[in-house]
């Protein structure tokens, strides 16, 4: 088996040492599995391991590479997608009981291009129910109970991306597919010390994934670095007939490797966050000055003020209930974990059809205003979240609360974004700065990452797992 | 044209919910130390949310709808917290009815008269 020092390496280490033969798929394939078999119940951080058509899919890597046929970065690499993604002869269970034995037969269109790109499926990540799409209290909010964070097994990864935080935090995989309608990248990368890419709404296909809000649900990386999220990015965005949404060719591919811009113009939030912690204040603004030190021309930024973020939770509330009304309707809405989840469905379902349209209306408004910002900025950054990791038993809905416009209007916007550690608090528990950008300019994002991450090592940390 | 808000945005217990639900960024919490004290006060339940006359009529209106839908497969814990739900999710509706709007401000919806456009005209962002 390949030890912890391997299997922490970014994916693009992994490949190269992949494609010189110096690691095999299937030894890699196999000490991710054993080490996901033995951490990953511990964390929670796993709905299904795939473990047959992992060395199925290792094993012909394997040969493939071996006779001179190598497909790139991602060819015998292993990695886990959130299960929401439908993959074939699998349970996808969207996280929830009452679809605890769904099966679908076709993969989606994401795991169709990680076929294609010869990577390795070694399990569903765990989530929150139906990402949350009924709203949820508890961390537990999950068929497979809270996912824990590996940086300290008492507190939560954040979701709805939850075992994707987990599984790429503990090395459980070399990278995994999360999904995000409004923070459920962002935050777990965040709480979990790891890389998360937020593409542009309709870069990536949801053909085949559960729908959450059809005009804000978005897929995307979690990984070690930036560079392992671009990759990946490369890999999965494209245009796809099968979603309605999908940009289009001219538009959805992401080329990558390709050259980065710099320096950046780069907005530094002041309104992003009423009160932030005060050693979350001062590792992102250390962050900022690292992109500073490297010639980024950087000065002070003001997002908009509407009702954004109201707006951003109508289109949620509504187009979840319109998503799940079969279930509301049913009565199954019962069966969820969550005694929020179990009842919220029915309050959205209240919310009027004129209300909609004018939330709708409010972010063609929007998009306009944030449009005119990056005439001036590349990037916007800010903390990725004021607070850090917090105990498993918190109740989400009485215990804090805290407005948060960016990730209203990057979502309301589908505008991509990326979340990279830049340190720690007092208490060893990992913290973001994020970095948004204009609609399709997700190479902004990528480039201010990445050369964060190539002068800073905090991506390098490993938790304490024993 | 439209013109914005001057007022700042904060979310309401029922708006952070709304994004806890979504797997948000939200969905963060305090530090263990600050657990028995939010960030910001707030209302403890929803008799004690004052709303217009006409405001308070919506919401008890939205609240019988649900009751006379699904009032039998409900607990009265359950009716108790969808009352606090729809009260405190009228602010932010509120907010967005406040929001001035002209007919020609076309809504961001995903419909597309071609469902599998092949083309953009619009260039790739040169940054």
């Amino acid at each position: 088996m390949l030890g912890e020092d391997i299997l922490y390496l970014p994916m693009r280490e992994l490949g190269s040492r992949i494609r010189a033969r110096r690691i095999s798929p299937v030894e890699l394939a196999e000490s991710y599995l054993a080490r996901s078999e033995r951490l990953g119940p511990r964390l929670n951080a796993f709905a299904t391991l795939t473990r047959d058509l992992a060395l199925k899919q290792a094993r012909a890597a394997e040969k493939e590479i071996a006779a001179g046929q190598y497909r790139g970065p991602l060819h015998g690499i292993p990695y886990a997608a959130k299960d929401l993604l439908a993959v074939e002869g699998y349970p996808t269970t969207w996280g929830a009981r009452p679809y605890a034995n769904q099966r679908f037969d076709f993969n989606a269109t994401v795991i169709e291009r990680l076929n294609q790109a010869g990577a390795i499926l070694i399990g569903k990540a765990a989530m929150i129910e139906l990402a949350g799409g009924m709203n949820y209290r508890f961390a537990s909010a999950s068929l497979t109970g809270p996912a824990k964070n590996p940086w300290n097994e008492g507190c939560w990864t954040c979701g709805s991306s939850s075992g994707s935080g987990a599984i790429v935090a503990a090395a459980l995989a070399a990278f995994a597919i999360g999904t995000e309608t409004w923070g459920s990248i962002i935050c777990p990368a965040a709480f979990c010390g790891v890389t998360g890419l937020r593409p542009t709404f309709g870069r990536v296909s949801r053909y085949g994934v559960m729908a959450l809000a059809y005009s804000q649900d978005k897929i995307g990386p979690m990984g070690r670095t930036a560079d392992d999220c671009a990759m990946v990015l490369a890999a999965i965005a494209g245009h796809d007939p099968l979603d309605r949404s999908s940009l289009p060719p001219s538009d959805a591919p992401f080329a990558y490797p390709a050259t980065l811009p710099w320096p950046l113009r780069i907005g530094w939030l002041t309104n992003a966050w009423e009160k932030p912690e005060p050693e979350i204040a001062l590792a992102a603004e250390a962050a900022i000055n690292v992109l500073k030190q490297k010639g980024a021309k950087v000065s002070e930024a003001k997002l908009p003020e509407g009702p954004y973020e109201a707006a951003a939770g109508t289109i949620v509330s509504v187009e979840g209930v319109a998503a799940f009304h079969s279930l509301l309707e049913s009565g199954k809405v019962a069966e969820l974990a969550d005694p929020l989840g179990q009842i919220n469905g029915y309050v959205s379902e209240q919310i009027a059809a004129c209300d909609y349209l004018r939330a709708l209306q409010i972010r063609g408004v929007c998009q306009n205003k944030v449009d005119a910002l990056f005439d001036e900025f590349d990037v916007i950054a800010a903390a990725s979240l004021p607070v850090a990791s917090t105990p498993l038993e918190t109740n989400l809905e009485t215990e804090l609360s805290f407005s948060d416009p960016l990730g209203g209007i990057g979502n309301l916007c589908g505008l991509p974004a990326v979340s990279v550690p830049c340190g720690f608090t007092g208490k060893k528990l990992p913290i973001g700065i994020q970095f948004v950008g204009r609609t399709r300019n997700d190479r902004a994002v990528v480039a201010a990452a990445q050369t964060f991450q190539t002068n800073t090592d905090w991506h390098t940390q490993r938790p304490p797992l024993a | 044209m439209h013109q914005e808000s001057k007022k700042t945005s904060r979310l309401s217990r029922r708006e952070f919910a709304l994004q806890a639900a979504l797997g948000t960024a939200t969905a963060a919490c305090l530090p263990g130390e600050l657990l028995a004290r939010p960030l910001i006060s707030r209302p403890e339940s929803a008799q004690e949310i004052k709303l217009s006359p006409a405001s308070q009529a919506e919401v008890d209106a939205k609240i019988q709808a649900i009751l006379r839908k699904y009032g039998d497969r409900l607990s009265e814990a359950q009716k108790a917290d969808i009352h606090r739900l729809v009260t405190e999710g009228q602010a932010p509706l509120e907010k967005m009815r406040a929001f001035p709007l002209d007919n020609s401000d076309q809504p961001g919806n995903v419909f597309k008269v071609y469902p599998d456009a092949a083309a953009s005209s619009a260039p790739e962002p040169s940054r």
